[in-house]
């Protein structure tokens, strides 16, 4: 019943005097453990107390009866038990939401169609800086780019396939510029594959429908941004 | 006028007939659509809502694009099966329905050996499930389908076995001398671990959850049902249904007293003061006695469901080893215990 | 910057990470003795209605029993009234042949007889030729047919 392990045993001989062995049920070890004031710089965890469970009792331990154990495998009381539990369940409400009419409430971070912002005076805010197409990791986005007629430097294509779009945020998150960003809109399907392959005048199309979206989004995010 | 009824009153069985068999079917059909609820609000849940007001217009739905779908023919298996061996299963259990009384004296097929009668047919249905498995020409049908049928034959036995307790309380193979019996106490009272003991093996001869490993086959490799397609698959399902509802029905028969009150003996002496024994006091009579039978049958068919919703499926081993190494022996002391009880006290009926 | 975003000061509560299954219900010998005094009643009950079926259907034997004289009675009528036709119509039949008796061919009482026939029992038929009988040997003990002799 006493069997060695090593680990704890280097603990108790790490551990100086001032231990509060607290020696937990789970016998078969000599396990010590520390209070929280000594644990201050050692790696070994502290647990709660009463972590472990007790061995479980053989049936020569046990204090239930033959006839206690012979009618509840007989009368099926653990069965019983359950099948109550269903019932009770049967009668509380659903949790389903009627979802056209009613929808769930969805964070302010929530990933859905993309878009691309524009500044206040209307002028849009990608430069082709290229970051959100170097980390999607779907290579969903293609950018071509070229010196506009003002000089300014500016895209004259940006892609994103949202069939190969996965989602995950980082195009937004790369953005310097803050220019590509995701709505909370998910319901954007169509009938064709093709309209799902979005291009700059549809992202920012959707940016200026949706801008008022993203910016209750961004005032309520980005703190943590 | 007087011709036509004339021939309606000399065809008055087959009226009753189809008129008992499409009461039966229907009411099958909505006990799909039933199921699905009462599974949903376990699990907290709606189920199916959208189709009619509460969804009550699903089962025809369910029916309407079964019965369009494409029906792939197994062409280097037998053929003629597919529809053979599915309605071998569906004719059984019909004619099993036809032998249970709705009053006394109501049922289509009524005689002094009507139980034996019924197990008869009981025992035929497994026959679909056999023909359906060697039809689709694989292994692994075949395999599937002599697993199910362990299962059902298996299950059988238990049913057999506390109908055969049953009948040595009463001493008469009538199923409505079994009911008329029942006035004094119903069975279930003294014989609550035998209806339990009823009520799994008829869960286990349906093959419904938790015994329902036939289901789960086809979705693992195949089951004896995988090359039927849509109107064959049509039959199989509703044979199921209908199954579990004569099972329910044999429940409350066996155990519950069938169309008697639940609690006390005003059976015959209910309606005799009101009415003078017109065709309204036969009508109201009928209606009220068959409510009552129909209401206890519904009341085992939320049991199904209800178990069917609690309990994760048994490995197919479990299932054959609860069936021959603890139910039969319980059975079997059982049949031999209340036999020697009842002689004890002077209470077996030899005389009929 | 704003603000940090820090845990309150006082901490949260505790959480419960324990399994919390109550153990609920009777003792389970509580709920044998209600099964047993369930089961009991219920037996009870069944005995006394077994008894009141045995009861009425002694008193169905007794009543089958006490309407026997009733119906042998009937059936001695028709039978002798049969008997008496079938000698009438023997007699009218037979009339021209003088030696022809009406009576039973078998009987030399003179008490009333129906026609029978004859009794054969194990005890009587010593041979089973009757008893145990068979198309082929209808004729006599040997199991073979008769053969056909020209008579």
């Amino acid at each position: 019943m006493f069997a060695f392990r090593p680990a704890y045993r280097i603990a108790t001989l790490r551990a100086g005097s001032s231990l509060a062995i607290k020696s937990c049920n789970f016998s078969t070890a000599r396990i010590a453990l520390q209070s929280l004031a000594t644990t201050a710089g050692t790696e070994q965890a502290t647990w709660p107390s009463g972590f472990r469970l007790p061995r479980p009792k053989t049936w020569e331990e046990s204090k239930e009866g033959a006839v206690s154990k012979a009618t509840k495998w007989f009368l099926l009381s653990e069965m019983f038990r359950g099948m109550w539990v269903v019932l009770e369940m049967f009668f509380r409400a659903p949790y389903t939401i009627y979802y056209p009419f009613e929808k769930g409430p969805l964070s302010p971070r929530y990933r859905g169609e993309h878009a691309l912002r524009r500044y206040p005076t209307g002028e849009e805010r990608c430069i082709a800086c290229k970051l959100c197409e170097a980390i999607c990791p779907a290579q969903a986005i293609t950018i071509e780019a070229e010196e506009r007629a003002d000089g300014q430097r500016r895209t004259y294509k940006y892609d994103i396939d949202m069939t190969k779009c996965i989602y995950c945020g980082y195009c937004q998150e790369s953005c310097p510029v803050d220019a590509i960003v995701e709505t909370p809109n998910i319901e954007f399907s169509t009938e064709d594959h093709e309209e799902l392959l979005y291009n700059k005048e549809k992202l920012l199309a959707n940016g200026d429908k949706w801008e008022q979206e993203i910016q209750y989004a961004l005032n309520a995010d980005a703190r943590y941004r | 006028m007087t011709e036509i009824l004339e021939i309606l009153e000399r065809t008055e069985y087959v009226w009753y007939i189809i008129i008992y068999i499409l009461g039966i079917l229907l009411g099958v059909a909505y006990l799909t659509v039933a199921e699905r609820k009462t599974m949903g609000y376990m699990q907290r849940r709606l189920g199916p809502n959208a189709v009619g007001y509460y969804g009550v217009l699903m089962a025809i739905a369910d029916a309407l694009k079964l019965l369009v779908k494409e029906i792939i023919i197994v062409r280097n298996g037998e053929w003629v099966y597919m529809i053979g061996a599915p309605l071998i299963t569906l004719f059984s259990v019909l004619l099993s329905l036809s032998i249970i009384p709705l009053n006394t004296g109501l049922s289509i097929l009524e005689n002094e050996y009507s139980l034996i009668f019924l197990l008869g047919t009981g025992s035929l249905g497994i026959l679909g499930t056999v023909i359906a498995g060697w039809m689709s020409n694989s292994k692994y049908t075949i395999l599937a389908s002599v697993r199910t049928t362990a299962q059902l034959i298996s299950y059988e036995l238990i049913l057999t076995t506390v109908v055969f307790i049953i009948v040595l309380l009463v001493n008469s193979l009538n199923i409505e001398i079994i009911i008329d019996s029942q006035v004094y106490i119903q069975y279930v009272i003294p014989l609550l671990p035998l209806c339990i003991i009823y009520f799994i093996g008829a869960l286990a001869e349906n093959a419904r959850p938790p015994f329902d490993n036939i289901e789960a086959e086809s979705e693992l490799v195949s089951g004896h049902m995988t090359e039927l397609s849509a109107s064959p698959f049509v039959i199989f399902f509703l044979s199921e249904y209908t199954s579990m509802v004569l099972m329910s029905i044999l429940t409350s028969i066996f155990f519950f007293g069938g169309y008697l009150f639940p609690l006390f003996d005003i059976n015959s002496i209910f309606f005799l003061n009101i009415f003078n024994f017109n065709n309204l006091y036969w009508f109201f009579e009928g209606f009220i006695f068959s409510s009552i039978l129909f209401i206890k049958t519904n009341f085992f068919l939320f049991t199904y469901i209800w178990v069917r919703a609690s309990f994760p499926r048994l490995r197919f081993d479990l299932l054959i080893l609860f069936c021959w190494y603890v139910l039969l022996p319980l059975l079997f002391a059982l049949c031999l215990f209340i036999p020697c009880l009842l002689f004890s006290f002077d209470s077996l009926t030899l005389i009929t | 910057m704003g603000r940090q975003d820090l845990p309150p000061i006082k901490g949260y509560e505790p959480i419960q990470w324990k399994r919390n299954l109550p153990s609920r219900g009777f003792r389970p010998s509580i709920w044998l003795g209600m099964l047993i005094g369930l089961s009991s009643y219920g037996f009870y009950k069944l005995i006394q209605g077994n008894r009141e079926n045995i009861e009425l259907s002694r008193e169905k034997l007794w009543a089958r029993i006490n309407l026997i004289p009733l119906l042998q009675a009937e059936q001695d009528r028709d039978v002798v009234r049969r008997t008496l036709s079938y000698y009438n119509r023997e007699a009218e039949i037979m009339k021209d042949v003088p030696w022809w008796e009406v009576r039973n061919t078998y009987s030399d009482k003179n008490e009333f007889q129906p026609p029978h026939t004859v009794l054969v029992g194990k005890q009587l038929d010593k041979n089973h030729g009757i008893y145990n009988g068979n198309s082929r040997n209808r004729w006599g003990p040997d199991d073979s047919p008769k053969k056909e002799t020209s008579s």
